[in-house]
């Protein structure tokens, strides 16, 4: 049996379907997120989980107890982190972080010893006096972050914590969530709409529309098989080509190919490379610009613009614009997805 | 430029006009004779001195104050948990705030004192001539103030985030209220407070028509004293309209603070 | 169907277990001093000795002193309140002027003045314009201006006038100032670039845009003269024929009291507070209108 199991819920909005038979089965110690654009009924998942919502049918077990919205949740052991914080503003740090293990009746010298330890953990040290006005956002979110961790829930629940703070906070708090939740082996439901924080910090990602789940395994398999065109679509950049084009597959499949996986060569030297394994492609070059550490062609092939990103090597290869180039595509890069 | 002046001197003229009887009253109330000069002839306290040591004007001020303020803590009794609950779990009865505080614009204190003399004169509940008829009109007639400076509280505070952080926290429903809700919209409730008891001290109408000389608040023993004592009732109005000034002075204060705090919060989350 | 709100309110009465008791008290206060009240004087509006009838209206509108009282107060409500406006609002957007520090403080000091009303705001204007008030004594003094000569009479018409015209312009002050803020400077830069004059901004653009918002306040400084009271009852003895006094005067006055016909003539009064209201209520919803 899983850890935490979600068996076939559903929840309906006034007449609006948000989840639709939800199943979800998740390890000890896993950190999952939801991923998905807004509106696709992940927040409302992981509020049902959380018992502050009540699905229409199917239920939530968590460590073998049974979530039931509306029960008085301190048996239950399930700590969150707000997307607000929802930090207390009439009290400290410290008692913001204390105030759960106060509820639970744990001697005054154990709460001091064990809110010190994880506000240590959290790089807030210092911190204990100040009110959530007086911290930066950061150092909110970690506060939040701790008065949640700090119980040692059976599961910890963060519904979009970073989507408040600015890039660079956000890049540094991914890596600090991720190792705070292997040091601590805490199972974590994350969610959020951003494909790149679901990527670096997920053990399995569910990526969900429309209140269905679209697929549900690693980054990896996310990443490189979609399941399907949604997903494929929702992540990253995808080149969708007809079967037809690529010669694989056929007539009604679609093939999709990431534009890091395709080498764009000068025409010249393209006969000499590449095995017979290997679908070649002659287009010309129509735009040609730089992302950063990577840079993007936008080539033409028989009437499609087929989108080409190689590293942004210091000597990299020169193309002028209407050039004729080649592309090179390996057959075990294609994804076949159905209709 | 010629515009500004224009615009400070439209500005002047109105404050002049706002202050004159302002400035007169206070210092007509510490005048001992002031008829044909500009400025008093000479200044007392001695005004002040009667009125405070005058027993009727005591008791005139404690029955406003005991009126006032039994209002004022039976409606935070009242108000602030009903539209907490309706906030987090009943967001339709919101609506009934609403209706209920927009009930008295069309009901003015005239209007309202004919219903009430009607209903409270005979039958069951007789009850006008007493303060509790008092309390139950004054309950209504502040409901919109404190309504609408609590509603402001409450909606500077995220009130259904912090009730789910805590429950989370294993906090039940009631222990929610008192450790963190409250303590968040005190500000605001003092605020509706301040308000309220403000308006409450200058209520006429209501006063003089449900309970009138059988018990005489401070806006009708004013009313009595003018036609008796100018000095006294000047020094009276005096002393209300420096109570106004520093409940003004406590409310900007308390706005202030809240202001530099949330600004506070919001360019250190940036 | 289940998106009637009546269905939904249930849902979350159910949800919310016995969370609704604290809304008793509430609902009893409200009953017993609102809500029943108003029914109270509507139902005695159409009641008395001879039972259920329309007696106290027709009475009301065949009677020259009730239709001359509710004519005054109409009047006097719709002067003060066109003249409040006025000087509301031109103080308003002169204090567009000034410095934001300034703003804010001159403001509070505005909301400050809005408090002095009813009989305290009568007493001072007697102190000043009494017949043996400083400024109609430092008249006859120093100028040589008989004020009462005049015609001028601080316990008559123009006295009423004078002093609610004093409790309407802090009001209109503060009811004008958010939309005249909402007027900003840029609005009116883009006018000049576009090659607008002043007489044509003020035309074309500002007048348009503060109209609504003009509407709502006159409503609102409308509906709170009509409602006044203290400062008549304190300034004339109750010796005038305002409607609120005279509905008032048939309650608890000295001739014997006339319940039924006080009842319609406040459903008459409150008819007109309602339709301000109701002119208020639309124009929010259209953004301009005042209040909460």
């Amino acid at each position: 049996m899983s850890y935490v199991q979600v068996v076939n819920i559903d929840k309906s909005f006034q007449g609006r379907q948000v989840l639709k038979g939800i199943e979800l089965e998740i390890e000890k110690g896993e950190f999952v997120t939801l991923l998905g654009p807004s509106g696709c009924g992940k927040t409302t998942l992981l509020r049902i989980v959380a018992g502050l919502e009540r699905g229409d049918g199917g239920k939530v077990i968590v460590n073998g107890r049974e979530i039931i919205e509306g029960q008085n949740k301190k048996e239950q052991n399930i700590g969150m982190v707000f997307q607000s914080y929802a930090l207390f503003p009439n009290m400290t740090a410290f008692e913001n972080i204390a105030f759960g293990l106060k509820i639970k009746k744990i001697p005054t010298q154990d709460i001091r010893k064990q809110v010190e330890e994880i506000m240590d953990i959290l790089s807030i040290s210092g911190k204990e006096n100040n009110y959530p006005h007086q911290m930066s956002g950061g150092q909110q979110q970690r506060v939040a972050l701790a008065r949640a961790l700090v119980v040692k829930p059976d599961l910890l629940l963060l519904d979009e914590p970073l989507s408040a703070v600015d890039a660079k906070v956000r890049e540094s708090a991914r890596i600090l969530i991720r190792d705070v939740q292997k040091k601590m082996g805490i199972t974590t439901i994350f969610v959020t709409h951003d494909q790149l924080e679901a990527l670096v910090m997920s053990d399995r990602i569910v990526v969900i529309n429309a209140g269905e789940v679209m697929q549900y395994g690693t980054p990896e398999e996310i990443y490189r098989r979609p399941a399907n065109k949604f997903v494929a679509q929702f992540i990253g950049t995808y080149n969708f080509l007809p079967s037809s084009l690529v010669g694989i597959g056929d007539k009604e499949t679609e093939i999709c190919i990431r534009p890091e996986h395709i080498l764009l060569v000068s025409k010249d030297q393209f006969p000499q490379i590449g095995n017979a394994e290997g679908i070649k492609l002659y287009g010309t070059l129509e735009n040609f610009y730089i992302l950063g550490n990577t840079a993007r062609a936008e080539v033409l092939v028989q009437g499609r613009t087929i989108i080409v990103d190689h590293l942004n090597r210091f000597e990299g290869p020169k193309f002028a614009l209407k050039e004729e180039v080649g592309l090179l595509i390996d057959k075990k890069v294609c994804t076949i997805l159905g209709r | 430029m010629k515009r500004g002046i224009i615009s400070k001197i439209v500005l002047g003229l109105i404050f002049a006009y706002l202050f004159f009887p302002i400035v007169a009253t206070l210092l007509f109330s510490v005048a001992t004779r002031w008829s044909t000069t500009i400025l008093p002839e000479g200044y007392t306290l001695s005004y002040y001195k009667l009125l405070f040591s005058s027993p009727e004007f005591g008791h005139a001020l404690l029955r406003t104050i005991n009126v006032s303020f039994a209002t004022v803590i039976l409606s935070i009794l009242i108000i602030i948990p009903s539209m907490y609950l309706a906030i987090v779990y009943y967001p339709r009865l919101e609506k009934l705030f609403e209706i209920l505080s927009i009930l008295p614009f069309a009901m003015p204190g005239v209007i309202l004192a004919i219903g009430l003399i009607q209903m409270y004169s005979r039958g069951p509940l007789q009850i006008t001539n007493t303060p509790w008829i008092l309390i139950g009109s004054y309950f209504v007639l502040i409901l919109p103030f404190m309504y609408q400076a609590t509603k402001n509280s409450f909606r500077t505070i995220n009130v259904k985030a912090l009730t789910e952080a805590a429950m989370m926290l294993g906090c039940g429903k009631l222990e929610t209220f008192i450790k963190i809700i409250f303590p968040n919209v005190l500000r605001g409730v003092i605020s509706a407070a301040l308000i309220s008891v403000s308006v409450l001290f200058g209520e006429f109408v209501l006063a003089n028509l449900l309970v009138g000389d059988n018990y005489e608040t401070i806006q009708i023993y004013l009313y009595k004293m003018q036609k008796v004592d100018g000095h006294l009732a000047n020094a009276l109005v005096a002393s209300y309209f420096m109570v106004i000034l520093l409940m003004s002075l406590i409310l900007i204060w308390l706005a202030f603070r809240r202001e530099t705090e949330v600004r506070g919060q919001k360019t250190e989350a940036r | 169907m289940k998106n009637n709100p009546v269905t939904q309110l249930g849902q979350e009465l159910r949800r919310g277990g016995i969370l609704w008791v604290p809304f008793i008290p509430l609902i009893v206060f409200a009953l017993a001093f609102e809500i029943l009240p108003m029914g109270y004087i509507i139902y005695s509006s159409i009641h008395n000795s001879e039972g259920l009838n329309f007696q106290s209206y027709t009475q009301i509108f065949h009677s020259k002193y009730y239709v001359i009282s509710l004519k005054n107060s109409l009047l006097v409500s719709v002067a003060v309140g066109i003249i409040g406006l006025f000087i509301g609002t031109a103080g308003a957007l002169a204090l567009r002027s000034v410095g934001e520090a300034w703003r804010e403080k001159l403001l509070t000091l505005v909301n400050m003045t809005s408090n002095f009303s009813g009989v305290p705001l009568a007493f001072a204007y007697i102190v000043l314009l009494g017949v043996n008030g400083l400024v109609t004594v430092l008249m006859k003094e120093k100028m040589g201006l008989d004020l009462y000569g005049t015609g001028f009479n601080l316990f008559s018409w123009t006295g009423i006038v004078l002093v609610y015209i004093y409790f309407s312009v802090p009001l209109a002050f503060m009811l004008m100032y958010p939309a005249v803020y909402a007027l900003r400077q840029d609005i009116q830069e883009a006018a000049q670039i576009l090659g607008a004059s002043r007489f044509h901004f003020w035309r074309k653009i500002g007048l348009p845009i503060l109209l609504p918002s003009m509407l709502g306040s006159f409503t609102l400084l409308f509906a709170n003269s009509l409602g006044a009271y203290a400062t008549a009852y304190a300034l004339t003895n109750s010796n005038n024929s305002l409607v609120s006094i005279t509905i008032a005067n048939l309650v608890t006055g000295d001739i014997f009291p006339e319940p039924s016909l006080a009842s319609a003539l406040a459903v008459i009064m409150a008819g007109f507070l309602v339709v301000s209201i109701i002119i208020n209520e639309k124009l929010k919803k259209q953004g301009g209108g005042i209040g909460q």
